[in-house]
């Protein structure tokens, strides 16, 4: 039987509307955020790892000193599958380099997103963001080598689906970079293209086939999948993404069910007179509280169903912001019911239980007390009796009162302003970390423009540029392996600046490892670490000098004479050389090229949707600072209508009194905003790491923004006292001095 | 004897100070009877009424209603009580204020064995037009007819009125009381009537006046003294 009493839940929830329209939206926008960002990242999940699996993507790819003779024999004798790959850095413009690679059969074979693949001789097929850029359309031709070629389609590559030029490179840029593919019979066209191999391993061991192509030529470089940036990056992303879809939401949550513990205490409060008369019509406890737990379940249910309907539309959007910077796939978003159903329980789950304490807590009088409309109406709390307030004008008082009177309904406030603080600075602080992080590494470290790095060891530096070599290596710290690159430096090197904690240059005749790796693997300066190198499994010991706050990634600088003699290579020999003027050098010899001005150009296309972000995010923290504000200002309107309509009664003007009640939580603000400056610097130092632990981001956050999120969150407060504002004003001075309650 | 209460002790601590609202109380109500309970506040009126519905317990004593010893019930046990044999008539009405008077009478039809039919009971407090007003829309004279329609549609054995009338101008209180007075009548409803109104004692068969928590008149009135309730003036 549906028990009458429940049609007045409708009643009272449209009574009070503003107030559980604050709860309905936050579990709302929670539903919407867990569903959006669970569907999202589950459906980038699943079409990644097929895309990875159809098209076949390496183990591992290496070059090597000189071609592989007889791969057919490696591929048998270590049951793996090698395959034979070109690549050719083409100037396509005056500003932009298109990677053109041959067309491969076994592994890492492209995918295409739009168009056909490569039929003829002349077919080319370019990744979409680069033919955006240049306005390259599907169909038509274009010039490369002073040869026509025919635009076939455009595809994305496995091993390339985060389109970084060169390994060590942060960000993209389909302005001055993108990828292609040309038949291998084009491909003989370019003569000057480097040659590398993709291999997967059957069995699964990689490290006997790598000796052996060890001994048959020296491995330059070896990059294992896991080790692979264009990939490792995309599956990072996903990774935070499904922390932020876990995380936000549950946040968004708690403070739903502080919110309405507080709106469900003061409405049982007004309804003590209504609840007695259930008890002695002969109602029992468990059907009130069954009745009172309806308030939840409904906004549950209602919040659920919405939310949960806007984040099966906003998993697209969403998806799509994730992938602007990658070449992925077509994404279709996958209804995954267990997130549609787990959306739909959780806000039950969070709001039920609070809910039913409260009113546990509340039914716990006595229904003679319940009658009289609850005992002792208005506590004097401890605080309240023992603040010497004497020395305050009436106005402060009136406030410090006003604070103190309902301590938890202050601590909700100021944690709801410090989270949407927090939600704020969020966006803020990634931002000003990425352009610390890059400003950084481009103007204070990395002070060359130009650097190229070579596909063999080289001996004869050219003019007027410093040379050093680099190799993969890894280090175990409790059980697990670290990698990171070892770079031999010159010692008087003038185009890398490494520098301690105070600022201090470091003496490059040392060896200084990146306090990002140190701390990983738990290193302090003086100590000393194995190392094994990735190419030929040499393995040394190193004492650790200094430790650098660069950020630069995890890397250890030893000085360029040492590193040859620990990797047994010639002396004076190197891989690299930077500089800051544009070298004419041989290109053959080139393996890749990379530009300062460049980079710091990707950088500001790359940070454009970031700032948006920063945008929304600050919206959003906007939306749910404003509900809460609003929520409690209007409950703080309601507990005093009777304070109110006295003052208005002895004469006070309608905006005394809206100041003397309204303005009593700007301090609560305040103190709610400076909480959470040091707390994101703890909270964002651990998203990075959760979310992405190859990039060493450093935590930091601008002095003007701090102001500027404060103004903020001060507008929000400003916006939610004006909009409480007419409530005060409508407050009858005869109405609400009859009112029993209170 | 329909309620017997036998020598019924009720203490309350008020900032750690013992208060007896009811010291040493006996009293019997026959079936059928209104009785009166008169008295100050703070005489002991409420608390006396709210032990007999059942919402308050005793320090001490007996309360005989029927054959059941309601102190000796389980809280569940005084629930279910409450729910079938006792109405209640509250001065502010208590009435829910986003419910229909038709709503607010079912609340208590919907969780009673032997309810009334709902519209007879409107008909018979002659609210039958007003059923789908809210309590705002009401008069306090109508909003306690609705109160009254209430307790009556759980077919109480017994119906407590506190100050039924206290909240009411003198027309509208006799109308309340006069439609007390039918159901007396017609259902032989047990009512107990507490007021600071001596007037209202003139209908009353039974006349109990409390101070300090002790009875200190308890008079049974012949017929011929009951007055109808068109004489009562105040």
């Amino acid at each position: 039987m549906v028990m009458v009493i429940k049609r007045k839940i409708i009643r009272t929830i449209r009574e009070n509307k503003s107030r559980f329209l604050g709860s309905f939206l936050l579990i709302t926008i929670s539903c919407m955020l867990f569903v959006g960002f669970n569907l999202a990242s589950g459906s980038l999940r699943t079409s990644v790892d097929s895309f990875l699996e159809q098209h076949t993507i390496d183990d591992a790819s290496f070059y090597v000193q000189k071609p592989i003779e007889n791969v057919a024999a490696l591929e048998e004798e270590f049951n793996v599958t090698i395959e034979t790959r070109k690549s050719y850095d083409l100037a396509y413009n005056s500003n932009s380099i298109l990677r053109i690679f041959n067309e491969t059969s076994k592994i890492d074979t492209y995918s295409i997103l739009e168009g056909g693949p490569i039929e003829r001789l002349n077919d080319i097929v370019i990744d979409p963001s680069y033919a955006k850029q240049h306005s390259l359309k599907i169909g038509e031709n274009t010039t490369i080598n002073g040869k026509q070629y025919r635009i076939a389609g455009f595809i994305t590559l496995p091993d390339f689906m985060y389109l970084v030029k060169e390994d060590q490179d942060i960000l993209v840029n389909p302005e001055t970079f993108g990828i292609a593919v040309i038949s291998n019979e084009a491909m003989k066209d370019f003569p000057d293209s480097s040659t590398f191999y993709s291999l997967i391993a059957h069995d699964g061991n990689i490290k006997a086939v790598k000796n052996e192509i060890n001994k048959l030529s020296t491995i330059i470089k070896w990059v294992d999948q896991t080790d692979n940036m264009r990939l490792t990056h995309v599956n990072e992303n996903i990774k935070s993404f499904i922390i932020v879809g876990k995380i936000l939401p549950v946040i968004i949550l708690i403070l739903t069910c502080a919110l309405l513990a507080i709106i469900m205490w003061r409405l049982l409060r007004t309804e003590y007179v209504q609840i007695g008369t259930l008890y002695a019509l002969g109602y029992k406890k468990s059907e009130i509280i069954k009745h009172y737990l309806s308030y939840p379940f409904v906004l549950s249910i209602s919040g659920g169903l919405l939310g949960t309907s806007l984040g099966i539309f906003l998993a697209k959007p969403l998806s799509a912001l994730l992938l602007f910077k990658y070449n992925l796939p077509h994404i279709d978003i996958e209804l995954d019911y267990v997130y549609l159903c787990i959306s739909l329980v959780l806000p039950l789950l969070f709001l039920i239980p609070t809910t039913f304490l409260v009113v546990k807590m509340a039914l716990r009088l006595s229904p003679v007390t319940l009658l009289r409309g609850g005992a002792n109406k208005t506590k004097i709390n401890f605080l309240e009796k023992k603040l010497n307030m004497d020395f305050f004008s009436f106005n402060t008082k009136f406030k410090i009162r006003g604070i103190l009177r309902n301590i938890t309904r202050t601590f909700i406030l100021m944690i709801s302003i410090t989270f949407a603080s927090l939600l704020l600075l969020f966006g803020f602080t990634t931002n000003d970390s990425m352009d610390y992080m890059i400003y950084d590494n481009y103007t204070n470290t990395l002070k060359y423009n130009y650097s190229y790095i070579f596909n063999s060891l080289q001996q004869d530096r050219p003019k007027d540029t410093e040379i050093l070599s680099f190799a993969p290596f890894e280090a175990k710290h409790n059980k697990e392996n670290y990698n990171f690159i070892l770079y031999g430096v010159e010692k008087d090197s003038k185009l890398l600046s490494l520098r301690d904690a105070d600022g201090n240059e470091l003496s490059k005749d040392s060896v200084i490892m990146t306090s990002s790796l140190a701390k990983k693997l738990d290193i302090q300066e003086s100590e000393s670490v194995t190392l094994i190198n990735k190419l030929n499994d040499l393995t040394f010991k190193i004492n650790i000098d200094h430790i650098s706050p660069v950020y630069t990634g995890d890397i250890i600088y030893i000085p360029l004479s040492m590193f040859n003699s620990l990797n047994n290579y010639p002396k004076n020999s190197f891989m690299e050389v930077i500089s800051n003027e544009k070298l004419e050098t041989d290109k053959t010899n080139i393996l890749s090229f990379n530009d300062k001005s460049e980079q710091i150009e990707g950088y500001q296309t790359f940070v454009k949707p970031i700032r948006y972000m920063v945008g929304v995010v600050a919206l959003i923290s906007f939306v749910i600072g404003l509900i809460i504000i609003y929520v409690i200002t209007t409950m703080i309107i309601e507990e005093n209508k009777a304070s109110i309509s006295l003052l208005k009664i002895l004469g006070y003007s309608k905006q005394k009194v809206s100041a003397l009640i309204l303005n009593s939580n700007i301090f609560v603000v305040i103190i709610g905003y400076c909480i959470s400056i040091p707390l994101i610097n703890q909270l964002m130092d651990l998203f990075f790491k959760a979310a992405f632990p190859s990039m060493a981001i450093p935590t930091k956050l601008e002095f003007k923004n701090i102001v500027i999120g404060f103004l903020i969150i001060l507008v929000t407060y400003e916006v939610s006292k004006y909009l409480s504002k007419k409530k005060v004003m409508e407050i009858s001075m005869a109405d609400s001095l009859k009112s029993r309650v209170e | 004897m329909y309620i017997q209460l036998n020598q019924v002790q009720k203490t309350y601590e008020s900032g750690g100070i013992p208060f007896k609202a009811l010291n040493d109380v006996s009293l019997t109500i026959k079936e059928g009877q209104i009785a009166v309970i008169l008295g100050p506040s703070g005489s002991g009126k409420s608390t006396l009424l709210n032990v007999l519905g059942g919402i308050d317990r005793i320090n001490s004593g007996e309360i005989m209603v029927g054959q059941t010893d309601i102190n000796k019930l389980t809280d569940n046990q005084l629930t279910v009580y409450r729910r079938d044999k006792v109405g209640f008539i509250f001065q502010f009405y208590n009435l829910m204020p986003n419910l229909t008077s038709y709503e607010n009478i079912e609340v208590a039809s919907n969780i009673s064995k032997n309810s009334l039919n709902t519209d007879d009971v409107l008909e018979a407090v002659g609210m039958k037009d007003m059923k789908k007003r809210f309590p705002r829309e009401l008069s306090g004279g109508q909003q306690q007819r609705i109160s009254i329609a209430r307790a009556l549609v759980k077919n109480p054995k017994l119906l407590l009125c506190d100050e039924p009338t206290g909240a009411l101008d003198f027309a509208t209180s006799q109308e309340i009381i006069k439609l007390l007075i039918e159901v007396n009548q017609k259902f032989n409803t047990t009512i107990l009537i507490i007021t600071h109104n001596e007037a209202i004692a003139g209908i009353a068969h039974r006349v109990i006046r409390l101070r300090s928590g002790e009875i200190i008149e308890d008079r049974s009135k012949s017929e011929e003294e009951i007055l109808p309730v068109e004489r009562i003036e105040w």
